[in-house]
């Protein structure tokens, strides 16, 4: 028996109000808007707020690639990508080029985005200045009054106690030189990719229920000090074994049986790609 | 005229146990000019301290008159004179030598010296130093002592710190109480030297002695005041 | 002499008050407490200016008011009513004439970074105790927009070597610090921002005597080198003795008498602070 479901599951007034949501977000870079998280088919925690978003903007002739910590493959990324492809229908796809929607878990892709495309971010924690405040209440006076300085204190702290900033996935940024954002917790890797971009960055929590968003051409600076600057993650003299690729973000892997450390890009689908012009290089083809 | 005190009269009122009125002074006139030296005479608890002290504002006059004539600010009836205006008065135009010093704890006798210039008259924290140095020794200070802090002093080396303080910065007025008391003869002279200093620079005294030589060396009128009948 | 802050009808009445509450309470009736309406009157109908450069002592006993005057002007507590206003200060100059009380919160915020700071007689009501001794100082500057690390290190140390803390300490929190040594953070911390003025709340009562001594001292050369302009609130008369020029003593929230300070210790006129002089051992 075939359950009649509306296009992309939620109803339309659903969809509206989130995309009410969605433009208030875009209106004011890196502030946290609250809205009604529905309820769904996968459990609160596992990327509600992404697909919430997703399903609020997707159309008919969308694509759509759905990545877990960079992999298309994983548990999660596959039971989201098909459950958003049996609500709709739309083409689906692994190829970061071809996606107009890309919902992803913990990373950024490695090629760069387009105008034309929108990067959606599943949030497990909307508020960065939870780190140094407890209070809901309190973060929220905080971001009205832009009195970040218990922020500042926290990595101050840092370097006063370990000598750098310790902070790794959830760096802290500022949005529009106005909110403190929090970017998800991708690498600091990703984090430069918010940065002027081309394309629209939407942000949903589910559980917590916040949409934030950067719109094209934001700035999105990490926080530092004048002589302490942000730093990504130093892979000098690392390369994925698989396309040999330097200039991405590598994933350690420990081998089976013989216990080496390998390294592997994150972006399974880039270094796929990657592998494939090297084959063809190979065959006398040129890439 | 520098000073002029009208019917001064301070009695005062014992709220707190039993209740009384202890009447100090009565009807006190007088007139002091520029570059003299009145001295205040009478049987110990007339009043002459209080006569000082009403002066200073230490007191509150509860009867009478005290027009000074500032530098700042003309004439000034000091008993009804606002707060502020008596702290800067004291800071820059009346000095006052107690009978008793006032230690300030932790503060070497020459930065004690010192400091009225530095503080109030701008004047460099080396300088001010010099000068206190020099005004010390004067006084014979010994140099050793000058670095010291004055509440392991002798009385009579407290009182000439305490003379000091009051005259390195030339005030218009000074008001001295028993200055000479606790000092030996060789330092009262010395100390009688300095305040003639001052009178030929024009600055008006008023001032309580208990040795009559003393009063004499210095004094150009004297007033009698007689205990409060 | 310039004015800095003028003080006026300075009021704050806890619960729900009523018309009578200030006719039934205070010195003559012995009370805080309205018995109309059960209200505490903490202070009321206090006025007075702070003159530039000068150390204004508030003396008075528990109950008196005094550190609800503190509160109130450091913008803990909203006044039931009164004014307050600054002249003259520098980095303030945008809020010269006008009632702080009625500026919003941003505003005040600037204010107590910048221009009004506090001093506790608990150190740790002014420190973050989750906090190096560093960061507490530190936290001051970055509020204000500091950035540089090396520059902001250099501050602080500067500043906590002038209050005498030893600064191989200076990455300690201030649980594992003596009590005079968390004073000195505390007031390191103050003047982080070079304020023009400063609270002081008993800031050395309950510190062992030879630590409150130093505290002291450090106050009054930090008031000469600064040129600060300060309230001192004690209950202790010697010390406002050593560091005040005026005082304002206070009784069950009332001003009972103002004036020069050996004026109120030699001549006091009101009964309270002739019990008060009288009373000290």
């Amino acid at each position: 028996m075939k359950l009649n479901y509306n296009f992309a599951f939620l109803d339309e007034t659903t969809k509206r109000e989130i995309r009410r949501t969605i433009l208030k977000a875009i209106a004011i870079p890196g502030y946290q808007v609250p809205f009604a998280s529905r309820e769904l088919p996968i459990a609160k925690g596992w990327g509600t707020g992404g697909l919430q978003i997703t399903l609020s903007i997707i159309g008919p002739d969308d694509v759509l690639k759905v990545i877990d910590q960079g992999c298309d493959y994983s548990v999660n990324a596959v039971n989201i990508r098909k459950f958003i492809k049996a609500m709709t229908g739309v083409e689906t796809t692994t190829d970061t080029t071809k996606a107009t929607i890309i919902q992803t878990r913990h990373r950024i892709p490695e090629e760069p985005l387009r105008q034309d495309q929108i990067l959606v971010l599943q949030v497990p924690y909307p508020e960065p200045l939870r780190l140094v405040e407890p209070s809901e209440e309190e973060t929220r006076r905080m971001h009205a009054e832009m009195d970040y300085g218990k922020m500042y204190l926290y990595l101050y702290e840092d370097i006063l106690r370990y000598g750098e900033i310790t902070i790794g996935a959830r760096y802290p940024v500022l949005v529009n030189k106005r909110y403190i954002m929090d970017p998800t917790p991708i690498p600091r890797w990703d984090v430069p990719k918010l940065n002027m971009a081309d394309n629209l960055f939407l942000f949903g929590a589910g559980r917590e229920k916040k949409i934030y968003a950067v719109p094209p051409y934001t700035t999105v600076e990490p926080l530092e000090f004048e002589d302490f600057k942000f730093r990504v993650e130093d892979f000098s003299g690392k390369a994925c074994y698989k396309c040999g690729a330097t200039d991405t973000f590598l994933d350690e892997i420990v081998e089976d049986g013989t216990g080496r450390r390998l390294y592997a890009c994150s972006d399974t689908s880039y270094c796929e790609k990657r592998m494939e012009a090297i084959r063809h290089a190979g065959s006398s083809k040129s890439f | 005229m520098l000073l002029r005190v009208e019917n001064l009269s301070k009695k005062f009122e014992i709220k707190v146990g039993q209740k009384k009125l202890i009447e100090s002074i009565n009807g006190i006139s007088f007139e002091l000019e520029k570059g003299e030296f009145l001295a205040l005479c009478g049987p110990s608890g007339a009043g002459k301290s209080s006569i000082l002290k009403c002066i200073y504002r230490t007191y509150i006059p509860t009867k009478g008159h005290i027009l000074y004539n500032s530098y700042e600010y003309g004439l000034v009836p000091i008993q009804k004179a606002p707060d502020w205006q008596m702290i800067r008065l004291r800071r820059k135009e009346i000095g006052y030598v107690s009978q008793f010093f006032s230690v300030i704890p932790r503060v070497s006798a020459m930065d004690i010296v010192a400091e009225p210039l530095v503080r109030y008259f701008g004047v460099d924290e080396k300088e001010a130093r010099e000068r206190a140095r020099w005004l010390l020794r004067r006084l014979g200070i010994p140099s050793n002592l000058l670095d010291a802090y004055p509440s392991t002093f002798s009385g009579g080396e407290q009182q000439r710190v305490n003379i000091a303080r009051a005259i390195i910065w030339k005030p218009r007025l000074l008001l001295l109480d028993e200055p000479t008391a606790s000092l030996d003869e060789k330092s009262a002279r010395i100390v009688l030297e300095l305040l003639k200093e001052l009178k030929e620079e024009e600055v008006g005294m008023i001032g309580i002695f208990h040795n009559e030589a003393h009063l004499k060396a210095i004094a150009d009128k004297v007033l009698e005041v007689k205990k409060y009948e | 002499m310039r004015v800095v802050l003028r003080v006026s009808n300075l009021t704050k009445i806890h619960g729900r008050g009523c018309p009578e509450c200030l006719s039934l309470t205070g010195p003559e009736h012995e009370t805080n407490l309205c018995k109309r309406c059960g209200s505490v009157v903490a202070c009321a109908n206090v006025s007075f200016e702070l003159y530039e450069g000068e150390i204004l002592g508030i003396l008075g006993e528990s109950g008196s008011g005094k550190s609800t005057v503190i509160k109130l002007l450091n913008f803990e507590m909203e006044p039931t009513f009164g004014e307050a206003y600054l002249y003259n200060v520098r980095g303030a100059e945008w809020a010269n004439g006008k009632n702080l009380f009625s500026l919003n919160s941003y505003q005040k915020r600037m204010l107590k970074n910048k221009v009004i700071s506090v001093v506790y007689q608990n150190p740790l009501l002014g420190l973050n105790a989750n906090v190096s001794a560093a960061g507490n100082v530190a936290e001051r500057l970055l509020v204000s927009g500091w950035r540089n690390y090396s520059l902001i290190n250099a501050r602080v140390e500067s500043l906590l070597e002038k209050m005498e803390f030893p600064i191989q300490r200076m990455k300690d929190l201030p649980k594992s610090l003596s009590g005079g040594m968390q004073q000195r953070v505390q007031i390191a911390k103050a003047l982080a921002n070079e304020p023009s003025i400063l609270l002081l709340d008993e800031p050395t009562t309950g510190l062992d005597l030879s630590v409150q001594a130093r505290v002291l001292d450090l106050i009054r050369k930090l008031h000469r080198e600064l040129n600060l302009s300060m309230i001192f609130v004690s209950h202790d008369l010697r010390v406002i003795n050593l560091l005040a020029d005026r005082v304002i003593v206070m009784k069950l929230g009332r001003i009972v008498e103002m004036g020069l300070t050996d004026q109120i210790l030699n001549d006091p006129q009101h009964e309270y602070t002739q019990l008060l002089v009288s009373s000290q051992l």
